[in-house]
Parts: C-alpha cells; structure tokens; sequence
C-alpha cells in the first residue's frame, strides 16, 4: 500500500502566510523625521511618457494616462506637468474683438501675455473720451460756423432758385403759390391771384397766354424741384465730409496714443485703425448719448445711444498672471466649457448675441500648455469628445455651440475666427476606457499617440519601501496628521501589501492608503496619543473590515446557522468545499461552498448543473471541461469513459464563474468513483489543467480567511485547514489572526502543486501512481476509480465480453485509437 | 404799467397745418399766458390759394411727385377744412394746457394782413405760415448738431428807435425757452450800434439766453432779410410791428418765401 501525503511537506509555516516588515528595518522613530518626498513612486514608465509628451510637440503626441483609479494618475500628471510648465514660456493672451467689415466673424488678435487686458482697458479709456470728445467737437465754434456755411449755402441756393422763378413769373404777370401737397402758378391782377370771374372775361387768346406760361413755369418748377434733390444730396455729402474732417481730426489725436502702445502688433493696430474709421462713419450717433432715451415699455431694453461695446476688447484668455505655460484641470468637461460658448441676451424677446459675448473653453485657456481630463467625465458629456477630436484633428479652436456644430439649429450666430489649438491634451482613465477607445475609434491611436501606465503595485525591496514610506511621510505631512512611529509604518507596509494580494509586492494605491492614514490617525486621536502607533493601524484596518462585512458576516451567518450547509467537520464522500470569493465595491471576502459529484452508468457526459440552467460563466464551464478532459486521459485512453457524472455548487443561485474551484470538483468527482470520503475539516481552491497540476487563482487570502472565519467561529479542532495551488504561496498576506493560529497549530494552509496531492489530503490516503503497464495499486484512491470505471465499461458492453475487459497500456505507449 | 394792461390779447394767424404750426402755436399761448392775455387763434384760407384754385388753368406741382396735376377748387376747400379742424384741435390742447380764455375761428385772407389789418395796437401778433420751399430741408440726419426745431434760433430784427428793445424784450422775456437769439439792428450808426451792443447784453444776462448781434452795416432790404433768414434758419422771427409797417412791402416779399414763425411786437 502506497503511503498517504506526507501532510508535514505540504503544510505551510506561519512564517509562509505573511510577510511581515520589522520595523527593525526602518531607520527613523516616526515620520516626523521624514522629509518626505514628491517623486511618483513605482511609476517610471508612466513618468518617461509624460517627459516624452513634454518633449514632443508635433501632431498627435497628447498622452492618455491610464491605471486604476485611486494611483494618483492625476496628482502625478499635474505634479510633472506643472513643474515642465514653469519652464516653459507664457503663451499669448487672445482677445476677441469687433469685425467691423462683417460683424458676424469677430476676429481673433493673439498679443504677448498680459498685453491683451491692457488693450482692453486702453479701449475704455479710448470709448470714455470720445464720449466726450466727439460732443465737445460737434459744439466746437469750428464745426458749427463750418455748417452754417454749408447750411446756408443750401439754403441759398433753394431759395435763390424759387425766388428767382417767383420773381420772374411774378414779373410776367404770374404768381407762385403754395398749395397744400405742393405748389400752383396762377395768373396776377394787381399784384393779387387774379379772380375766376376776371380770368374768364379774359379774351382767349389772353388765356391760351397765361395757360403757356403756366406751363413753361411748372416746367422750370420741376426743374427747380429735381435740383433740389441734388442739391441736398450734395450737402448731405458735405456734411459728412465735414463730420469725417473735424471728428476724424479728434479721433486720431486720441487714437496715436493709443496705437503708439501698439506699434509691434499689426493686428492691434488693424484693430484700432478700424475702430477709428467706424467711430468716424458713426460719429453723430455719439450725439444720442446725451438725448433722452426713448420712452420704454417694462421689460424692453431700447437702447438709444450708440452701442459702444463695438469697440470693446473681449479678452478670451489672460495669461498675464500666470507663471509660464498654463496647466488645466476641467473638472466638467462638457462641449461648450471645453471649447468655449456663445452666450446670449434677450433683446426685445429675442436672444441676440456679439463678440463681447463669446466665451473661452478650456481649450483655449490650456493653449501654450496642458489640459488635463477626466476621460469618463468627457466621454460622458454629449458631443464632448467628438469636439475635443474635432479642435485636435483640425488644430483650431471653432467656438459654436453644439446644437450649431451639429446643425440642429439654424438661429442667426456669429462665426468668430477659430483660434489655433496648440494644446497638449492629457485623459487620465482606466485601461478599460483606453482599451475600449483604442479598440473601437479610429482616431484616437492618432490623437493619443503616447500612454503613461500607472500601476498600484511596486516590488518590496529596500528602496522601494524607503520611497513609500517617504510618500507617506509626505501624505501626513499635508494631511496635518499625527506623526507615525515606525511600528505603525511597518504595519501600513504590511497592509499595502496586503493590498498588493502579494508578498512580493507592495501596493501604492494613494487613495486606499490616504485612507488609513486618516482613518489611523482617528484611531490615534480616540485613544489621545499624540503619535500614530501599529495599534492604530490595526484598529484602522479592523474598522474598515467590520464598516464593508455586514453582508459577508450575513453570509456565515448562514453556514453556522445550518442554513447553507457547511462541513467542517468528519468525512462525505463526492462532497467537498470549495472557496469563492466576492467583490462587493471595494470589499472584498471569501466563502466556502459546498461542491457535489455523483456518478452513474453513462455515456461520458460530465453535467455541471450550472452550466445547464445558464447559471455557469465560460470560465468555469471550461474548468469543467479540463477536468473531464483530465479524468479521461488518466482512466480511459483505451475505451469509452461510461459514465454520468453530475457537478455542483450546492446553494448558490447567482452566476458561477471562475476556474478556481476546478481542483475542488475533481476531487469530489474522483471521491464519489471511488467511493472514498473527502475530509469536511479542509477547504480547496486552485484550478486544474488537463495533466492534473494545480495552478494558481485569485483571491486566496480572502478565500483562506473566509474558511478560517467560519471555522473560528464553530471553533477551531486543531485539524481545519485550507488547501492552495503552490504557485499562490507567493501571494499570501494572511491576517495575523489566521497566523497566530496557524502557529498555533489550531489551523493549517497546505500548499499543493498535483490533483493527487489533493486527493491524498482529503481522503487520508494514498492517490496511487500509475505503474508500467498504467495501472493503479488496487486499494490506491486512484486505483479505485480505474476499478469503478472498469465496471461501469463492463456493463455496457455484450455479455459474452464482459469477462474480458482489454488491458490498460502505460500512458507512455499510448496510441491514437 | 404791466403787461397785463397793455395786451390784451394774442392774436395767432394760422396758415398752415396744424404739424408746422406747433411752433407758432406754442409761442402765441406762451405770450398769452405770460402777459395774462386772451388767445385770439384764426385759422387763415388763403386768399391767393383759393383763387388759384378755382382757375381753370392751374395745376399742382408736388413737392415729391413728379408732374403736375390739375386741382379744383372743391378740393383745396377739403384740404384747408381739414387743416382747419386739425389746428383747432391743437391750439385747444395748448390752450387747455395753460388754462387759457380762447377763441377760434376761420377766415378766408393773407396771414400777413393780420399783424397789420386785425391787430390792435397793443396785441401781440404771431403768424404761423408755410414758405415757398420743399419739405424736409431742414438739415438732414447727416448733421447731427445742426439746429433743429428744439435749437434754432430766434431772430429778432430790431431798429434802434426808443422804446424798440423795451418792446421786443417785453415780449422775448415772456416767450420762454432757452435757445440762442440773434439780433439784427440792420443799418444803424455806429453809436447806436454802441448802444444796441449794451442793451443786448443786459437782455441776454436777463433773459439767460446766449445772444448773437448780427452784422449792423448791412442795409434792410428784401434780400438781406431773406438772406439772414436763410443763413440762420430761425425757428421764429420777433420783430416791431412799427419797424415790420415800415418794411411791410420787403418783408411781406420775403416772408412769402420762407416758412415759419412771425411774431409781431406792439
């Protein structure tokens, strides 16, 4: 008879359930004597990326920054950004400003940082003189005697013109008259309008006379008439001429002053040459500022005087006091805070708009710099990141709202000159997100040509432990937070690698660690020390436990109530208990569960229930199979596996997914064909591969804590253990709780590498190895199961074969059938 | 002795329509406010513009249409009653306005017969007519700053005769409003010219009005009042009744060109 497992080689030590570190190790009393540092931690590939981003201007190089969320992405990305950025050269100020041509395209004037607000406040200065001095000019002495000159002159010659014809057909005996709508000529008789009766005793000839008269001088009137038309136009002309001569005259004088500030930007002086020339062309419409307005109904906004806000400067970004190249965070990335927005008024009931009212995006403040994003905000905002793609494929920066850019409607706008989008984009999401867009937009491979990969793990080593204990220094430090002794950092390591699930490694997860620094520092705060102690940590980390376990402790509740039927104790057979783990947010906890296998006479159908009723995930379905697979190629090379063999999770009603509890039905399977009982005091987890090796799975130490759990609360035999692929011992950080015991000897984690391993665990004997001629020791475990098999082929075959079952061959001179 | 005593009444002589007469109306109720007397208002149907009409060979000349087109007499008569009810209706808004006694009726004459056939000698007379000129020459909106019917100015032809700027400030005092004044003090000598100087400043300083003396050596003709007339633009022209008989032919000649206001002083 083969030996059993040597249960003492698969045992672990305590020493091997967790890596602890010594505060021994750490050279400081607490972390008040840490200078603490700013360097990102772990994350050097995702720090060359943003150099590489700095460095690179040319197209396409904006970097997405993606890893878990709560690794500081974003901390370390405008910590490096911000520190390039003082380097770097303020960019220019840009400044919308009045198209006086076409006054639906405002035009965009780029100027030195800081020299865009200074021309905006010399245009007040400019508009608040002219309201003074172009009145001051039409009341000037010049202007006026100018006019009357004109004026007069005019008049003269209109009137010259009805008089000359009024004297001179008064002088052939006719008279001019005024009439309502017009004028009349009628004859004159002693100086008066000659009286019907008198006209008529006139002899006809006399009339025809007067008639021709008549005619001639209407003719001449009409002249005079469409002269006169002329004429006025030819003041009007002069007028303005005048107008342009003296106003134009005190416009410039304000405006050299003005424009000599501006010698260098031809645009600026475009800008205010054109202003000039339009206050020029509108300078009587200064006069109606000093007029009363217009009688107004409620809520109507009538403007009177001339809207001066045309000559206004509408400073869209202001880099004047910034301290080189702007750094942008846009916590609310919709389509118009990214790239800018036209507000409107209500005039008259209506919503109008101008250039003193676009607004910048974030894209124009961050131009010369970087804008960072949230890249699930920004995806999540409509039309935000078709926008964003948009500025950057076309390197300009259109401001329109997203109804207009996407047509949907068609009210009157402006179309103000796009702005070039010289702007280091940088997205910072999960590697889900940037998977996702890589894999199904074209476009943005060629946007975000660079990533920067955080992680939350760094290997334990010295220098990687000094630098976290550095970063935590420095957490405290800007948390305001007691200083933490040594003892306490050790145990904040030893959580971080717990975090990790890995004794190898160390989590540098920010967010999870800020929190129990706080958390630990309110532990040390309850208890009035003035320095965070390992107690506290351990108090921080049992509180968040006991905060997140309502449903798990409701789940072993459960078990030690009998409700969901947990061994934990004696010997079944096809009944083992296998682990799964639950991810409930951020919690995570380990359970076990009951797994079943019967066998019957079949046809080599392996039924996993869950599979059947839907309740199975792809994974575990082929767990199943490679179990199957497995249990084939070890008993029935030769000759058809004739068996039904039925698998399953007793009491779960949820989805089954994973492979890690394909060792656990292996061994039930093979316990109900050999009919060998399986120990209830152990628990299993690992999954298997089709050569019967255990191979390694998630969550061990939650699923190892969760067994320990319920043990511990049924009481602890000394016998209670869990058993793991040893390719997992790796990632043990077991709670000191489940150490003590193990040390104790009241609790066991066994670490095997073979189905057989397991096999001679649960059933307290030997797996049996296959000989020579591949067979089993008949009272092996395995043995048994190529004896039950046997007879299960027998009785499918014809009765006069059943005596002469074919010989089973060494796996090693195996031939394809 | 006051105002009151020596006017009796204001009388205004219309002819014109009720828009273009506001201007005369506004002065004639001021005056007859101020000095406590009766508004005499009458609304004048030209005399040469009803036998004009009633000719057969006449016709109207539009100031805006082209051509002219033949027009009777059933429709001037039309025309000149509507004008009529409509300044009716105007100097009753003023009048009421003010709180004034009034009269008003409509005959058939020449406006400018009024100051010198109608008035009595101590009424005040104004007349409100139209001129032989288009409509809408008044500065165009080119000119923002030229005067304007609120701005223009007041003309006041004076000689240098005793009593005359008593007369003419008796009436310029009560006519109210601030604009400027132009004074014409046409052909006087030297000393008089002396003399008007200082009584203009005294009036001006009084009256809180900005004047202008205009040119004194010019002779009074019908050509140098229409002249100045024509420069200035006056909205109204103040003038002596006993300087206006004087000149009654040259200023009944240029009157008839020009629009506007005509108040006649006793």
């Amino acid at each position: 008879m083969e030996p059993a497992i040597d249960t003492g080689k698969a045992r672990l030590l305590p020493a091997q359930l967790r890596r602890s570190c010594h505060a021994d190790d750490l050279s400081f009393a607490s972390t008040a004597e840490l200078a603490g540092s700013l360097d990102p931690i772990g994350q050097s590939r995702a720090v060359d990326a943003l150099k590489l981003a700095v460095g690179v201007t040319h197209e396409g190089y904006n970097l997405f920054a993606l890893g878990p969320a709560g690794v500081g992405k974003r901390a370390t990305v405008e910590a490096i950004l911000r520190t390039s950025a003082r380097a770097q050269p303020r960019p220019d100020d840009w400044c919308y400003v009045n198209n006086f041509v076409e006054p639906r395209r405002p035009i965009a004037i780029a100027m030195p940082a800081g020299q865009a607000a200074k021309l905006k406040k010399d245009m007040e200065r400019w508009i608040e003189e002219l309201r003074t001095s172009i009145p001051a000019t039409f009341e000037s002495d010049e202007f006026r005697a100018r006019l009357e000159a004109i004026d007069a002159e005019f008049n003269e010659r209109q009137s010259h013109a009805f008089e000359a014809l009024g004297e001179e057909a008064s002088r052939n005996g006719i008279a001019l008259v005024r009439t309502p709508a017009g004028f009349s000529f009628a004859p004159l008789a002693d100086k008066e309008v000659m009286t019907p009766e008198v006209y008529h005793k006139l002899p006809e000839e006399a009339q025809r006379e007067i008639g021709a008269k008549i005619e001639k001088y209407q003719a001449d009137l009409e002249h005079i008439v469409r002269d006169a038309v002329e004429w006025r136009r030819e003041r009007a002309d002069r007028v303005r001429a005048l107008t342009r001569e003296l106003i134009g005259f005190a416009v410039a004088r304000l405006t050299e002053e003005v424009r000599n500030r501006y010698l260098t930007l031809p645009r600026v002086l475009a800008f205010i040459d054109a202003a000039k020339d339009d206050v020029i062309e509108h300078a009587e419409e200064f006069k109606k500022s000093s007029e009363p307005p217009m009688p107004m109904i409620p809520g109507m906004n009538v403007r009177n005087e001339i809207d001066l806000r045309r000559y206004q400067v509408n400073v869209l970004v202001d880099h004047d006091a910034e301290d080189g190249a702007p750094v942008v965070v846009e916590e609310y990335p919709t389509f118009p805070n990214l790239l800018g927005r036209l507000e409107h008024i209500s005039q008259l009931g209506a919503l109008v708009t101008d250039f003193t009212l676009i607004r910048a995006g974030a894209l124009h403040r961050a131009r010369g710099g970087y804008l960072l994003i949230d890249a699930l905000k920004l995806l999540t905002q409509p039309f935000a990141w078709e926008g964003l793609k948009r500025a950057l494929t076309a390197r300009k920066l259109s401001i329109e709202s997203a109804g207009q850019a996407y047509g949907l409607f068609s009210t009157v706008t402006l179309e103000p000159d796009p702005i070039p989008c010289e702007v280091k984009v940088v997205l910072f999401g999960s590697r889900e997100i940037y998977y996702l867009l890589s894999s199904h937009d074209p476009e943005f491979s060629a946007l975000f040509k660079l990533a920067a990969e955080f992680t939350d793990e760094i290997q334990w080593n010295d220098a990687n432990r000094t630098a976290l204990v550095q970063m935590m220094a420095t957490m405290i430090r800007d948390r305001r937070l007691r200083p933490f002794d040594r003892d306490a950092i050790a145990a904040v390591l030893g959580h971080c690698a717990r975090l990790a699930d890995d004794s190898a490694k160390l989590s540098i997860h920010r967010e999870s660690i800020d929190e129990l620094l706080v958390e630990s520092d309110f532990q040390a705060a309850s208890a009035a020390r003035a320095t965070v102690t390992a107690a506290d940590i351990r108090g921080a980390v049992a509180a968040q436990r006991v905060r997140s376990n309502l449903i798990e402790e409701r789940m072993r509740e459960s078990i030690e109530r009998n409700i969901v039927m947990i061994d934990t104790a004696g010997s079944v057979v096809g009944q083992i208990n296998g682990l799964s783990v639950f991810q409930l947010g951020r919690t995570r906890f380990g359970q076990p569960t009951r797994i079943t296998a019967t066998t019957r006479l079949g046809k080599g159908e392996m039924i996993d229930i869950h599979r059947e009723v839907a309740l199975g995930g792809p994974i575990h379905s082929k767990g199943v199979l490679t179990l199957s697979a497995f249990l084939a190629a070890r008993f029935s090379r030769l000759r058809a596996l004739s068996l039904h063999a039925t698998l399953s999770f007793e009491q779960t009603y949820g989805t089954v997914e994973g492979d890690s509890a394909s060792v656990a039905e292996l061994v039930a399977l093979v316990s109900s064909l050999a009919d060998v009982p399986l120990r209830q005091d152990l628990a299993i987890t690992g999954s298997i591969n089709q050569r019967g090796q255990v191979q390694a799975i998630g969550g061990v130490n939650e699923k190892i804590e969760g067994f320990f759990d319920l043990c511990a609360a049924r009481g602890l035999t000394g016998s209670q253990g869990v058993v793991i692929p040893a390719s997992n011992q790796q990632h043990l950080m077991l709670r000191e709780d489940v150490v003590q015991a193990a040390a104790e000897g009241s609790f066991h984690v066994y670490a095997i590498s073979h189905i057989d391993e397991a096999l001679a665990l649960f059933s307290g004997q030997a797996a049996g190895v296959e000989d020579l001629r591949g067979e089993f020791a008949p009272d092996s475990v395995n043995g048994r199961v190529a004896a039950r098999l046997a007879q299960l082929h027998g009785l499918t075959l014809p009765k006069k074969e059943r005596r002469a079952p074919p010989k089973r061959q060494p796996s090693n001179r195996v031939r394809a059938p | 002795m006051s105002d009151a005593t020596t006017t009796r009444a204001v009388r205004l002589a219309l002819a014109v329509s009720a828009v273009r007469a506001a201007r005369a109306i506004d002065a004639a109720t001021n005056l007859a406010a101020a000095m406590h007397a009766e508004l005499s208002a009458t609304y004048v149907r030209d005399e040469d513009l009803l036998r004009a009409a009633a000719l057969p060979c006449t016709f109207e000349i539009g100031s805006l249409a082209r051509g002219a087109r033949p027009f009777g007499l059933a429709e001037i008569e039309r025309a000149l009653k509507r004008e009529a009810a409509d300044v009716e209706r105007a100097v009753s808004v003023a009048a009421r306005k003010l709180g004034l006694g009034w009269t008003f009726e409509v005959l058939r004459g020449r406006a400018m017969d009024w100051p010198f056939e109608r008035a009595g000698a101590h009424d005040i007379t104004v007349v409100g007519k139209a001129g032989l000129e288009l409509p809408a020459t008044r500065p165009e909106p080119a000119s923002p700053y030229a005067p304007h019917h609120a701005d223009a100015p007041i003309l006041a032809i004076i000689d240098t005769t005793p009593g005359a700027f008593e007369r003419l400030d008796r009436v310029l005092r009560n006519l109210g409003g601030t604009t400027a004044l132009a004074v014409w003090t046409p052909g006087t000598s030297a000393q008089d010219a002396q003399t008007a100087r200082q009584a203009l400043r005294s009036m001006a300083m009084e009256s809180n009005r900005a004047i202008r003396h205009l040119d004194n050596n010019e002779s009074f003709s019908a050509a140098s009042v229409g002249r100045v007339i024509r420069t200035l633009r006056p909205d109204v022209v103040v003038i002596t009744r006993s300087l206006a008989e004087r000149i009654r032919a040259d200023l009944t000649t240029v009157l008839r060109l020009v629009a506007g206001t005509m108040i006649f002083a006793p």
